[in-house]
């Protein structure tokens, strides 16, 4: 709440003919969002009907925004970058003109500053896969989110290319994005990947078009890794994982190109648990588009197989995230296949199971962390936005349907939980990744499910946000964990 | 739930729909624009330049389908024509930097390499906000051309350096160009300057020790090759026993018995080869 100022206002409209007022006043018409966040700095965007300066106030709660930063530069495209924060704190703030704030000051305009780079923490992940659709069906994946997350707070959202359609222009994307995602883009860094749809009107040799316009991304190793030099591929640090975002649509992909080379040096260079990479074409796909077809979309699918599949998997890649083919398809746990599937040898699956704790086993990577060809989870999440028919029938995927929905992502310590929710809030799929030998029912990590897990599994029961105790993570000690670590015991 | 039918974003339900508007509105050279884009997003590269040719046809200025159709040109192989068809462009439109990069791209396709290498020059001095691949593709072309290019490449990868914030793709070419010309002093230089913030610094000591190697600078260069070993052990173990490490453990090894053996005359490196001082 900003009442001072409301009320200052008041006492203006009082005294000013109402055309005038209105004249210089600006509505926020666009955000606030959050961009590029960091252990000690993140960037705000707004965007007001008409220019103004800016400012954000910021501090240890609503009503305690007792830190600002200014730009006196008037402008419709607000973008302030706050630096010098503390990491892992929560912020609250507001935004608006040099005289007027115009949004915030309230429980929904928050942030918690990334942990430093390496930590172990509780990370939660929200992934959507072409989802640049404003029809019912897409805002229900939105929906249904936020009602599975509760209280969770969503410490990084990725977006896998085609965010807006039809052709990414910056009226598309405010319908798709801005409108749709509310509660989510004041509270929770996005981090997108370029779709063939957003190419339609940006182009990333230049850095032109909404698709650069909208985004503030890294590139000069700001937020961990190696400094790419453009916002078409970037890559960032949170917690314990490296993320890395690569744009298969409109930059060189050739081995001896900038990205590929970038790529090799900045996957080789993290000392994170865990590596995660994503971007829009998939490697892997039976769904709308097919990865074995060189001439679906002019052989990209096979050069990021082909070329950037090696590099991932010779730096120990844990799972990669792709969209493209509207449907939903998981791959078992997979290494070293860079052909057409009728090149898949059983070699290449290193585990045929369905990956959860409580049906075959989770998928287990021998070393806690990078380390070459332990194998991968390949994920095309591009169903948050429609549904377009395929065979559906990639050898390499465990599982693949056509149901709309999102990609929740748990990561704690050496282990990692997949879901895939649908649109009505059910559950579609469930996979589990787990390094380092440690297996789910070692809830204290001492190498024996025994009595002392027990311990902890009942001193936590019930409720539970996230906690490693809700081995199944379905939001709760029960029943269904007890069993997992009996099965697990010895 | 079910796919629909042929949805919005597929190119075929657009040109169907731009195609009826077409038969109805024959004069909008923006609808024959707009169709050919379709085209072209399917690789129907002869009807799509069919449709750029169409829109140029019906407005002359019409630049957006100009330089449409010189992409088109460019994707299918025929960049001579690609040439042509933007140095139309630039004549009406000299300055705008995207211009100038299909020009650069359409000339190297060509095969000339030197042009091209100019045009390159030409859209960074223009572009707001160029990215790594032309600094890379213009360093490329100059280096290739020998001579004094190569340190003209070096002078262009330099201002993308700076320019871009040091992205690595362009270090490590200068690097690479470097080592060819023999100014090993200025690559070393380089690969200290990445190691100020790489988080694993035992592949790039590695690269280091072998420069010096290269530049006869042999007892640095066993040092180095040390240093490298010593960040290995340092590793915590979970870093410290992956393939990858031990691969680069085996490759440093052997790196360093073949240096302090082709130096065995030289008690310096021996004794720093072996732990010793020097």
């Amino acid at each position: 709440m900003i009442p001072r100022h409301r009320r200052a206002l008041g006492v203006l409209m009082a005294l000013l003919p109402a055309p005038a007022l209105l004249a210089q006043i600006p509505v926020i018409t666009r955000g606030p969002y959050l961009q590029n966040a960091t252990p000690d700095a993140i960037t705000i965007r707004w965007r007001t009907d008409i220019a103004s300066s800016s400012r954000i106030a910021f501090g240890a709660a609503p009503e305690l925004l007792l830190d600002e930063l200014t730009s006196a530069m008037p402008t419709t495209e607000h973008e302030l970058r706050l630096t010098g924060l503390t990491a892992e704190t929560m912020y609250f703030y507001a935004v608006g003109t040099m005289t007027e704030l115009l949004a915030g000051g309230d429980a929904l305009h928050q942030f918690v500053t990334s942990p430093p780079p390496g930590q172990d923490r509780p990370v939660r992940l929200w992934v959507i896969g072409d989802s640049g659709r404003t029809t019912q069906a897409a805002f229900d994946v939105h929906t249904s989110y936020m009602a599975f997350a509760g209280a969770r707070r969503t410490d990084v959202w990725l977006m896998l290319g085609d965010n807006a359609y039809n052709i990414g222009t910056d009226a598309e994307y405010q319908a798709a994005v801005f409108d749709k995602h509310t509660d989510l883009l004041p509270q929770t860094p996005l981090w997108p990947t370029y779709g063939n749809h957003d190419g339609f009107s940006a182009d990333s040799a230049t850095q032109t078009g909404p698709y650069y316009d909208i985004f503030t991304l890294p590139t000069e190793g700001e937020a961990g890794g190696m400094p790419s030099g453009t916002e078409a591929y970037y890559s960032f640090d949170f917690a314990n994982i490296h993320f890395i975002c690569l744009d298969s649509e409109d930059t060189s992909r050739a081995a001896n190109g900038a990205m590929m080379t970038w790529l090799a040096a900045d996957v080789a260079d993290t000392t994170a648990d865990w590596v995660i990479a994503f971007w829009h074409h998939p490697p892997y796909s039976k769904g709308s588009h097919d990865s074995d077809n060189i001439f679906d979309s002019t052989g990209r699918m096979f050069d990021m197989r082909e070329i950037a599949l090696p590099i991932l998997e010779d730096a120990g890649v844990d799972l990669v995230l792709t969209g493209h083919s509207h449907s939903y398809e998981r791959s078992f746990l997979l290494d070293s296949h860079y052909g057409a599937s009728d090149t898949l040898l059983p070699s290449m699956i290193l585990d045929g199971g369905d990956g959860w704790v409580g049906g075959d086993g989770a998928y287990a990577k021998a070393t806690a962390g990078p380390t070459p060809h332990e194998g991968a989870v390949h994920v095309v999440a591009g169903a948050s936005g429609n549904l377009s028919a395929g065979t559906l029938d990639h050898p390499v995927m465990q599982v693949s349907f056509l149901i709309m929905g999102s990609l929740v992502i748990d990561v704690d310590g050496n282990k990692l939980w997949g879901l895939y929710l649908d649109n009505q809030g059910q559950v579609q799929d469930r996979f589990m990744l787990v390094k380092g030998g440690i297996r789910p029912g070692d809830i204290d990590q001492s190498a024996h499910v025994n009595v002392s897990d027990l311990l902890d599994l009942l001193a936590a029961w019930g409720q539970c946000d996230a906690c490693a105790e809700d081995i199944d993570r379905s939001g709760d000690v029960g029943v269904s964990d007890l069993l997992i670590l009996l099965a697990q015991w010895g | 739930m079910t796919a629909g039918p042929a949805s919005a974003h597929d190119p075929s339900f657009h040109i169907a729909e731009l195609t009826a508007r077409l038969e109805r509105q024959p004069e909008r050279a923006d609808l024959y624009w707009r169709r050919g884009e379709q085209y072209r997003a399917l690789q129907r590269w002869d009807e799509a330049a069919d449709d750029f040719h169409a829109a140029v046809r019906l407005d002359a200025d019409f630049a957006d389908a100009a330089l449409a159709l010189a992409r088109t040109n460019l994707d299918r192989g025929r960049p001579d024509e690609a040439v042509l068809d933007v140095e139309a462009i630039l004549a009406r439109r000299p300055d705008a930097a995207s211009v100038w990069l299909i020009y650069a791209q359409a000339l190297e396709g060509a095969d000339f390499s030197a042009q091209a290498a100019s045009a390159y020059g030409d859209y960074l001095e223009r572009a707001a906000a160029p990215g790594p691949e032309v600094y890379l593709q213009r360093a490329r072309l100059l280096a290739e051309a020998g001579g004094d290019n190569p340190a003209e490449a070096l002078r262009c990868l330099e201002d993308g350096i700076e320019r871009l914030g040091g992205p690595v793709a362009l270090t490590l070419e200068a690097i690479a160009i470097e080592d060819r010309m023999g100014r090993f002093d200025d690559a070393v230089r380089r690969i200290d300057g990445i190691l100020v913030t790489a988080n694993r610094k035992e592949p790039w000591l590695a690269r280091k020790a072998a420069l010096l190697a290269e530049a006869g600078r042999c007892t640095e260069a066993v040092a180095t090759y040390r240093a490298a070993l010593e960040q290995i052990s340092a590793l915590p173990q979970r870093l410290r026993r992956a393939a990858s490490t031990d691969a680069l453990r085996l490759e440093i090894e052997r790196a360093l018995a073949a240096l302090v053996t082709a130096r065995s005359d030289e008690p310096a490196a021996r004794a720093a080869a072996t732990g010793g001082s020097s």
